[in-house]
């Protein structure tokens, strides 16, 4: 609290003795769990950390979520998924690593571990995960979420997201001020989008969402892209996409420069500004190759 | 109002985006909060990161090695996506570049000379067509030395990825052979060349990150 830290030492020592019950509790009350854990068992397993350190965590299939927390400590709880042999925790400095171990070999069938991470709000957090689903929340730190085919979701505040996906959905629902998206055939979702936004795909379709976007680009190859809100003063935004529809739905007041390039597709806009330059001073460009273009006041 | 609570609005007075009150507010913390204050200058100088890559022809390609750096130390793997991604074929498109670099940029868009069709070299003049020709052939060099890598690693990936994968890259080469017929009917348009430079790109990327997929 407010209080707490304007406080001096006072708070320092009430922060340092929270600190100190926290890891006590994890290391003893949940008995540290030194060893792995087993199939089908529930996974409990913490250590203290450095509020804005490093937590890597790798699950095949399964799910991880991730929470920030108001504690200087990483918590691992969940379920085994069978045939997992157990759940690697280390901690080596700045760093938490938490991997569930597979046995070699092993099939999708038999993977499926459902991990839920508390980390220090501030940590760094990074995610790898081949089918499981990822979900992280409440970290203000930097967010880089990976999965080959689940679903990924980055929200709250961090410090910049990076998610990604081949075959799932990715959904960021951050007000971060650099994230960048991607997915293979999954659909891309941006909101609250205000800063640099990237987002990429090949079929996948791309929604971004904001009302002060800075800086960046949506490019696809086939997926359609539909913006919704409005550009930063003086900022420049780059939509590409060979052969999927472009729509851009312009909130009240948005008057940007607008700079449209289609080989062979319709084109269709509601706002008349040239490459003179809009009102707002902020530059768009679309561009597509046989997509159809369609801009409209919101 | 909490700790937490100022920590949320950090953002926004960073943006210059709160209210007169909070902000006097915010700034009374501030002045106590040695945490906040971080944040503050952190989020500025990541305001003065993203502002100086944005000003560049790529404007992505500097700015994930910071975050990398802070995720991990050494051993990280580079992101695919890291651009120049493939050096090679950036070395070959250099004498493309002037056409290719079209306004995707506030610094471009004040770029007052047009697009340069031509390029001088030692031996005379380039064709915008020839030089576009052999950057086209490195990209393919490194598809084909990509999807090698891919091939070898085929059998460790799950079938639905590798089905999922080899389905875009049909969408991707057909958007390239698209692409291809069009320039070759209208060889000096520029829009459709970076068109196809850009599919390339996505070609590219989608086959280093495949190749990627089996070492969970």
């Amino acid at each position: 609290m407010f209080d707490e830290r304007s406080n001096g030492e006072t708070a320092m020592n009430t922060r340092t003795w929270k600190t100190l019950a926290a890891a006590l509790t994890l290391f003893f009350a949940i008995g540290l769990a030194v060893s792995p854990a087993r199939a089908q068992e529930a996974i409990e397993q913490g250590s203290a950390a450095i509020a804005d350190g490093t937590v890597k965590i790798t699950n095949a299939a399964g799910s991880v979520r991730v929470r920030g927390w108001n504690r200087d400590s990483v918590a691992v709880t969940g379920t085994l998924g069978a045939g997992s042999e157990g759940v690697d925790f280390s901690v080596t400095g700045r760093e938490t690593r938490i991997r569930v171990v597979l046995p070699r070999g092993a099939s999708q069938e038999l993977r499926g571990t459902e991990l839920v991470v508390r980390v220090p709000e501030d940590s760094h957090v990074a995610v790898r995960t081949a089918a499981a689903d990822v979900d992280v929340d409440s970290v203000y730190g930097v967010v880089d979420a990976e999965s080959v085919s689940g679903r990924v979701r980055v929200a709250g505040s961090p410090r910049m997201v990076y998610a990604q996906s081949a075959g799932g959905d990715v959904d960021v629902e951050a007000s971060s001020k650099v994230v960048r998206a991607e997915s293979v055939e999954g659909t891309v979702t941006v909101q609250d989008a205000r800063g640099y936004v990237e987002v990429s795909t090949i079929s996948g379709d791309a929604n971004l969402e904001g009302s002060d976007v800075w800086e960046g680009e949506v490019t696809t190859v086939s997926g359609r892209i539909l913006f919704k809100g409005n550009f930063a003063s003086n900022g420049s935004f780059y939509f590409e996409s060979h052969s999927g529809n472009i729509g851009l739905s312009l909130t009240e007041g948005a008057d940007p420069a607008l700079e449209i390039v289609s080989f062979s597709g319709d084109v269709a806009n509601e706002f008349d500004s040239g490459p003179a330059g809009g009102g707002s001073g902020s530059l768009v460009k679309i561009k597509t190759f046989k997509g159809s273009v369609r801009i409209e006041r919101d | 109002m909490s700790h937490e609570r100022y920590a949320q609005l950090l953002n926004d007075f960073v943006d210059g985006r709160l209210a007169p009150k909070l902000r006097t507010e915010l700034e009374a913390h501030l002045d106590q909060c040695a945490k906040c204050r971080h944040e503050v200058e952190s989020l500025r100088s990541l305001l003065a990161e993203a502002g100086q890559l944005s000003r560049s022809i790529e404007p992505s390609g500097d700015l994930w090695p910071g975050v990398a750096g802070r995720l991990e130390t050494g051993k990280r793997r580079r992101r695919p996506f890291l651009r120049p991604r493939y050096a090679v074929a950036a070395v070959a498109l250099l004498a493309v570049a002037f056409s290719l670099t079209q306004v995707r940029t506030k610094k471009a868009r004040e770029r007052t000379a047009p697009p340069v069709a031509v390029q001088q070299t030692g031996t005379g003049f380039v064709s915008l067509t020839e030089q576009w020709s052999r950057a086209e052939a490195t990209y393919e060099r490194a598809a084909a030395e990509l999807q090698t890598a891919l091939d070898a690693v085929r059998e460790t990936l799950d079938p639905e990825t590798v089905a999922r994968i080899e389905a875009n890259l049909e969408i991707i080469d057909n958007a390239i052979r698209e692409s291809r017929e069009a320039l070759a009917s209208d060889p000096d348009n520029l829009e459709v060349l970076q068109l196809l430079a850009a599919v390339h790109e996505k070609k590219l990327d989608l086959l280093q990150q495949a190749t990627r997929y089996q070492r969970l």
